[in-house]
Formats: C-alpha cells, sequence, structure tokens
C-alpha cells in the first residue's frame, strides 16, 4: 500500500491535536494508518517499526511534525494532506477564538455568572466528586455527565442533594432538559405537560423525540444516571425527582423510564408512586408486567393519552381511551397511532425487503450507538427470534465473545467501553460504525444491518452526510433498517436526515422499536 | 538581564497598561527580543536569544519564565520585547514595575527525613491514582483499568508503541543501564513535549531535590542525562535547564512543601500537576518519583 509522507519545519501541536488528527485520519476510507508525531530519534524508530518511515524523515529534526499515512486507492495523496491541513488549522483557530470570558474555577463561574443555579460537570471521574460538591454546597443542581465517579461518591453526593433539596443527575447523565433548556444529548422537544425521570440517556431521548411528533410536550427531563436504581444507591435521585415532577405545576403526567430496579428500590418507588395524584406512566425495560408498556414507543404513547385524557377531564368532556376493538389507539376521541396502518406498514416493508436478499443471507446485525437502544432492541428480538448474542447482553441474549466480530443475531453497543476508548462517543463520532456497517455488508450471512441513529446537541452534526455512502454501498447486498431519533428544530433537523438516508437506500421506520420488529419480522420470514 | 523582585522606576510611555491583579511573572526571565514559537489554547511560548518566555493563562500558575496574561494579551502579537520594567506586545506596553515575582527556587529541606518519607509514599500511591490512561504511570503503574485502557488495540497504535518504549526505558534505567535506557526514553512520545523528555525532566528535578535534600551526589548521573538526551526543542531544552538548576513551578513548589506536611496536601498537589497537558503533568512527576521509588516501576 502507498504511504504519504511530509514533514513541516518548526511546526508545532499538543499531543492531543496530533492524536486526533490521526485518529481522524485513521477513519477515512481506504487509509489503514496514520500517525502525526514530533521528528526526534525515538519516534522515527517507533514509526520505522510500524511501516511509516520514509528516507526524508531521516533529516527531520525534534521541531519537526511528521506525517505519515499509509492508504490505498481511492483515496488521493493530495486530498489527504488537505484533510491534514484542515484538522491542524480547526484546531487551532479554535484555539484562537476562544478569547471570550474563561472562568477557571467554579467560583469564578458563579461569579460571573451569578443568577446561575445548575452546574454541569464534564471532568474526569476521578475529579467530578470534589466538583460536584462544591456545587452543591454554593447551593447548585447538579448534573454529572462524567463516569467513572465511584459509587461511594455518588451516595454521598445523592445524600447531600437530598438533604439540601438540590438535584444530583449522575454521574453518567448524558441528557436531561431542564426548564425547556436541553443539556448534554438532548433534543430541541415541544414544552408540555409531560414529565420525564429516566435512568436512560437516549431512552429519555426517544420517549421526549416520540412525544414531540404526537403533538404533545415536556415540562422537565430528569437523568439521573444508570446507578441510582441500584441497592447500593437506592434510588435517592429517582425518587427525588418523581417528588420534584409532583411538585411542579407545570407537570400534568409523569413518565419513568429504566431498566429494573433492585427490588428495594422498585418498591420505594412504587410506595411514593402510590401517593401521588398525578398520572404516571412506568417503562421497566427488560421487566415484562401485564398492562405495562414495553418498548419506549409504548410508553410515550402511553404517557400522551394519558396527558390527553387530563387535559380533557380538566375541560370536562368525556373519556374515551383506549379502544382496543378497531386496533387502535385512541385518545379523547383523537387517534394519535392507528396499530393496523402501522403493522402493514411494517409488514409491507419487511416482504419487501425480505424479498430481495440473496441466499444465505438470515442474519440481524444491529449496530447501535445508544445503549438503551442496544437493550430495546434484544427485548424485541428475542420474542421472536433464538440464538441472539451482544456485548451488552439482556433478555436471554448470549455474550459476544469478540465484540469486533458478530456471530448469528448480533446486536452491538458501539458506546461499550471496547469501542470508546481514545475515541469520541459513536453519537458523534461514527468511524467505527461506518466499518463496521461495510463489514457487516461484506459477510455473506446478514440480512439486515440495523441502526440508530441520534440527533440533537452534541450529537454528530451530519449524520446522513455522513453514513450515506456506507449505505448506498451496504444495501447493495443487504438491507439497512433504521431510526431518526430527534426534531425538526434540531440542528441536524429530523426531516433533513430521514430523506437523506431514504435516498441513499436505506428504511426509516419511525421508532427504534418499529424498526426492530420489522428487523425481525425479515429474520423469521427467512 | 533576569528580574528581581527588586523595585524599578517606571519608563513612561505613551498609553501604559498597568498589569492586572494577579499578575505574576517568573523569576527566570531575561531581557531581550523574542518571536512566537507556538501558541495553544492557555499559553503562548515566545523565543529568543535569552531562551524561552511563556504568556500563559493564570489557571496555569506561575513557572520559572512565564508571565501570566489575559487571552487577549497572549495573542495580541506574534512578537514580544522585554526591557525590564516594561514588557512590549506589539503596539501595547505593559508597566512590570509592580508585578509579583515568582521565586521559582526550591526551598532546603527544613524537616527531619523521617517526616517526608511517609508523604513520598502517599505520593506514590495518588500518582497512578491522578494520572490520565494514556500516561507513563497510567501505563507502567497504573490501576488494572488503566493498563487494560492504553493496551487496548484501540488505542492508538503509535501510542502504544511509544510507552511500551518507555516502559522498557525505564526498566534499564533502574538497571542502571543509563545510556541504553534514556535513548529510548528522549523525544518518545508525539506532542510538543514527547513523554519521554517529560520523564526526563522530572527525573533530573528529583534528583536536584535528592542532593539538596538527602545530600545525594547525583552529579554524575545529571551529567550522563545531560549528555546522552539532548534535544533541539526550545521548550525542551528550557525545561531541562529549570530542571537543573533546581527552578520549578508554581505547583510543583506546593507538591515539595506538601511532601513534609500532611496527606491530603500530597493527593491535591499531584491531582493538580497531572491536569497539566494531555500527560504532561503526570510523566513529569512520573520522572520525579523514578528517582525516590525506582521499585515501583521495575515491578510492573
Amino acid at each position: 500500500m502507498p504511504l504519504i509522507h511530509s514533514i513541516k519545519r518548526g511546526v508545532y501541536f499538543d499531543s492531543v491535536s496530533l492524536m486526533r488528527a490521526a485518529q481522524m485520519l485513521s477513519g477515512l476510507p481506504g487509509v489503514s494508518d496514520a500517525s502525526l508525531v514530533m521528528g526526534t530519534r525515538s519516534n522515527r524508530d517507533i514509526l520505522a517499526l510500524s511501516g511509516l518511515d520514509a528516507d526524508d524523515f531521516n533529516a527531520a529534526g525534534d521541531s519537526d511534525l511528521l506525517i505519515a499515512i499509509r492508504f490505498e486507492s481511492p483515496a488521493s495523496e493530495s486530498d489527504l494532506l488537505e484533510q491534514v491541513e484542515r484538522a491542524l488549522t480547526r484546531r487551532q483557530e479554535a484555539g484562537a477564538q476562544d478569547s471570550g470570558i474563561k472562568p477557571s474555577s467554579l467560583e469564578g463561574a458563579v461569579r460571573v455568572l451569578p443568577g446561575a443555579n445548575l452546574a454541569l460537570i464534564s471532568v474526569a471521574g476521578r475529579y467530578a466528586g470534589d466538583l460536584a460538591r462544591d456545587a452543591l454546597e454554593q447551593g447548585l443542581h447538579v448534573m454529572l455527565f462524567s463516569d467513572n465517579v465511584p459509587v461511594e461518591t455518588e451516595i454521598e453526593l445523592k445524600r447531600l442533594g437530598r438533604d439540601r433539596g438540590l438535584l444530583v443527575m449522575g454521574p453518567d447523565c448524558g441528557t436531561a432538559i431542564i426548564n425547556g433548556t436541553p443539556l448534554g444529548f438532548a433534543n430541541a422537544v415541544a414544552r408540555g405537560g409531560i414529565g420525564i425521570v429516566a435512568a436512560a440517556g437516549t431512552g429519555l431521548q426517544e420517549v421526549s423525540c416520540l412525544i414531540s411528533h404526537h403533538g404533545e410536550g415536556i415540562s422537565q427531563a430528569i437523568g439521573t444516571g444508570g446507578r441510582d436504581l441500584s441497592g447500593a444507591v437506592g434510588g435517592i435521585m429517582f425518587i427525588e425527582s418523581i417528588r420534584a415532577l409532583d411538585a411542579d405545576p407545570d407537570t400534568r403526567v409523569i413518565l419513568l423510564v429504566s431498566k429494573p430496579p433492585h427490588p428495594d428500590v422498585r418498591r420505594a418507588i412504587g410506595d411514593l408512586v402510590s401517593t401521588i395524584r398525578k398520572p404516571v406512566v412506568t417503562l421497566l425495560l427488560g421487566s415484562a408486567e401485564a398492562g405495562q408498556p414495553m418498548t419506549l414507543e409504548e410508553a410515550a404513547l402511553a404517557a400522551v393519552e394519558r396527558l390527553r385524557m387530563v387535559q380533557h377531564s380538566l375541560q370536562g368532556k368525556d373519556l374515551d381511551s383506549r379502544s382496543r376493538g378497531n386496533d387502535t389507539v385512541s385518545v379523547g376521541g383523537e387517534v394519535s397511532v392507528d396499530i393496523e396502518a402501522a403493522n402493514a406498514l411494517e409488514s409491507s416493508v419487511a416482504t419487501a425487503l425480505a424479498g430481495r436478499l440473496s441466499a444465505g443471507r438470515r442474519y440481524i446485525r444491529g449496530l447501535f450507538s445508544g445503549g438503551t437502544f442496544c437493550a430495546e432492541a434484544q427485548i424485541i428480538l428475542n420474542r421472536s427470534l433464538k440464538g441472539l448474542f451482544s456485548n451488552a447482553p439482556t433478555a436471554g441474549s448470549s455474550e459476544l465473545d469478540n465484540p469486533l466480530h458478530s456471530r448469528g443475531h448480533t446486536i452491538v453497543d458501539l458506546g461499550d467501553d471496547t469501542f470508546t476508548v481514545g475515541r469520541l462517543h459513536p453519537m458523534i463520532d461514527f468511524t467505527l460504525r461506518k466499518k463496521r456497517i461495510l463489514d457487516e455488508a461484506a459477510d455473506p450471512e446478514t440480512a439486515v444491518i440495523l441502526l440508530d441513529v441520534v440527533l440533537g446537541y452534541g450529537s454528530n452534526p451530519d449524520p446522513a452526510g455522513e453514513l450515506s455512502e456506507v449505505i448506498r454501498e451496504a444495501v447493495s447486498k443487504t438491507a439497512v433498517i433504521c431510526s431518526v431519533t430527534g426534531t425538526d428544530s434540531d440542528p441536524q433537523c429530523r426531516r433533513r436526515v430521514v430523506e437523506a438516508l431514504k435516498k441513499a437506500g436505506a428504511h426509516v421506520l419511525p421508532s427504534n422499536a418499529s424498526a426492530c420488529r420489522v428487523a425481525g419480522r425479515i429474520a423469521c420470514s427467512i | 538581564m533576569v528580574l528581581t523582585a527588586t523595585a524599578h522606576p517606571s519608563v513612561p510611555v505613551a498609553g501604559l497598561m498597568t498589569p492586572p491583579c494577579g499578575f505574576c511573572a517568573g523569576d527566570r526571565i531575561a531581557d531581550g527580543f523574542y518571536h512566537l514559537h507556538s501558541r495553544f489554547d492557555r499559553a503562548a511560548n515566545f523565543i529568543g536569544v535569552p531562551g524561552l518566555v511563556c504568556l500563559v493563562d493564570a489557571s496555569l500558575g506561575a513557572g520559572p519564565n512565564t508571565i501570566t496574561l489575559d487571552a487577549a494579551l497572549r495573542n495580541a502579537s506574534d512578537s514580544m520585547s522585554i526591557r525590564f520594567p516594561l514588557l512590549t506586545l506589539g503596539d501595547i506596553a505593559i508597566d512590570l514595575s509592580d508585578v509579583d515575582i515568582f521565586d521559582s527556587g526550591i526551598e532546603p529541606l527544613t524537616q527531619a527525613i523521617d517526616q517526608v518519607l511517609p508523604n513520598i509514599d502517599r505520593f506514590r500511591h495518588a500518582l497512578p491514582e491522578h494520572a490520565p490512561p494514556i500516561s507513563i504511570p497510567g501505563f507502567v503503574s497504573g490501576t488494572s483499568r488503566h493498563r487494560s485502557v492504553a493496551r487496548r488495540p484501540s488505542c492508538e497504535t503509535f501510542l502504544s508503541s511509544a510507552f511500551t518504549r518507555i516502559a522498557s526505558g525505564i526498566r534499564m534505567l533502574a538497571d542502571d543501564r543509563l545510556v541504553e535506557g534514556l535513548k529510548l526514553i528522549a523525544g518518545c512520545g508525539p506532542g510538543l513535549t514527547p513523554s519521554g523528555d517529560d520523564f526526563i525532566a522530572g527525573w533530573l528535578t528529583g534528583l536536584h531535590v535528592a542532593t539538596l535534600w538527602f545530600d545525594r551526589d547525583e552529579s554524575d548521573r545529571i551529567g550522563v542525562i545531560r549528555q546522552t538526551a539532548p534535544s533541539a526543542n526550545p521548550i525542551v531544552q528550557s525545561q531541562f535547564r529549570f530542571a537543573v538548576e533546581g527552578r520549578v513551578t508554581e505547583s510543583m513548589k506546593t507538591l515539595l512543601a506538601s511532601l513534609t506536611a500532611d496527606e491530603g496536601m500530597v493527593d491535591r498537589s499531584v491531582q493538580r500537576i497531572c491536569g497539566r497537558g494531555a500527560s504532561s503533568g503526570a510523566d513529569y512527576l512520573a520522572g520525579f518519583l523514578f528517582t525516590f521509588d525506582q521499585e515501583f516501576f521495575a515491578c510492573h
């Protein structure tokens, strides 16, 4: 394979900039390896061992930047060098523009913005606890985006927050919407009467977007972090958040989303919910309780339905709740979802796609950026299929020996540590997913590639642009089915993303649950 | 001339700025003309005949050759002159008469050695705890999580190779194979100050402290290091020079002071230095610790 090599004399970058640029280059189609390092003798030795050396590198000095890119066609040398230039320039410009007020401490930030009442903390986990404690002691609610915070610290922080009447969202809380302001990975959803408490980030995004699509809105969406519902933490913040929504006059219906909590926590939540007069919809993803929603989509629709019941009740109208007779979810006389039509749509898509597959293609390969979507996919697919594998097994799936290689029906959580070390989250960086889509399509046993595309603040700014090319290539061999979580008001605009993905050949379903059902139908029909 | 805390007469210049509160200049900054070497989010490095001067954000703290300035002034010009007490950045002149001059010298030990040793042990435990996974302490002596992160296939191939090479070099140093070990370590690492050079700078600082505090004669060892690990990178050269002279940053002075104080101070000081750069602070501390605790590195 050809090697591009270049020396930039007297050019300096910090190691983070160089690592990021090298990662970006390594992720480009046709590039097999890339390194950007200063030209010290040690570094030249390492490049030589990696097969990335060039004769003219011997003339480089400690103050020179070496660029080495191993590539195959169709990449061109000038294009790749231009990409290097752009990556490094972008980083410099970002630094140069960053000359506004930049407090270097929490105290400084509070002085700059005296009215602030919430601190969003996103530092390495080992430092996050002290910072969160300082914030709480200064009377600030806390959203703790950081992970790797010890459970003892989490318990201490949450107890402190509870005692002071402050929320501690997290650790590992990726999503919240507070007073209409999206925090972390969140979407531009309508405001309205449904308050959400969720232990799962992408789960919260999906239900809030589906509620918005169905014409209702969110009062507050509070994330707690997945560990809150463990026996050790005892659901401290889940319970405090329910109380907060109960006391919030703008919240008419409360929607709770989580995986099944520890039995003691579940009992405590149940006791609290039984005292609340507002309607409460509970989704415990993975627990098969009769009469409860099973999927994020069902939970969102149930909350919409309950809200409309409340609204009609307040308007003194007769209620006409679920009418099962015609398989239609009917809310207050308004049809929100025609189940028969949805079934027909899913069935026709599945039949059409299954008919196009060549012999031998029989397995689903789910490549998810959202952990909750990965879990929901397994819950839905395990109802109709046997022999599911995952790197984050749930609902009866088996653990994958090697998350980098699929076997049988495989559902992968690309947000798992295995894939994210040294990289951005797969909701932002699509490099691995694009490679994996092409790998799966090339596997003669793959029938369906199942994807989630998550829009909103913080997510990849151009998901359709990133995915279209690989989807176009993959659909020549296999079916590509996806859902798009987001709204038309998101920075990426859901409508435009859906149109572009469809144009590339993907089949876009209205929810992750729907996409999984279609994938399941295809696999069952083969 | 070298800045001192002695008062100097003000120079009357039209539009002369008074430095903001908290403004601080290092005591190893010399008069001269400097041009821009490199610029980052929180620092701009200027180089001239007298050496290197860094204009830095206050959050980075004082150092022997640093001047704390806000971003607007740091980015105001690509050239700078210092004729004490006047600092000129393009058409902006700043009167340095009343600035705080940071004393970068290492204080002699006033406590008994017995009081210091337990804190070195605390330092030994705090370093892998606070070091980033992709750093020398994270790689050679971190927790199992640190090591698994740094050694995973998804970690950059170059970085894995670089840290493996540095770890081999450190083992050779521990076996007293100085020249071989230094050749592997010097200049190893991708960025502006390679991890290996940060380690060597920390080691040189440690050797100075060992001489000053514990009366050890480390002159031969320091000579071998200087001879075997030369660098053409002016920032690394400056690091090495200050280390040999026993000149350190404000945060390192705090750490040295904490080695004679209580446990909590050691932990916080290590944490603060580990936050410097991508891995520079942690790599520097690894070198410093190596002076006192070679077993720590040899056993991993």
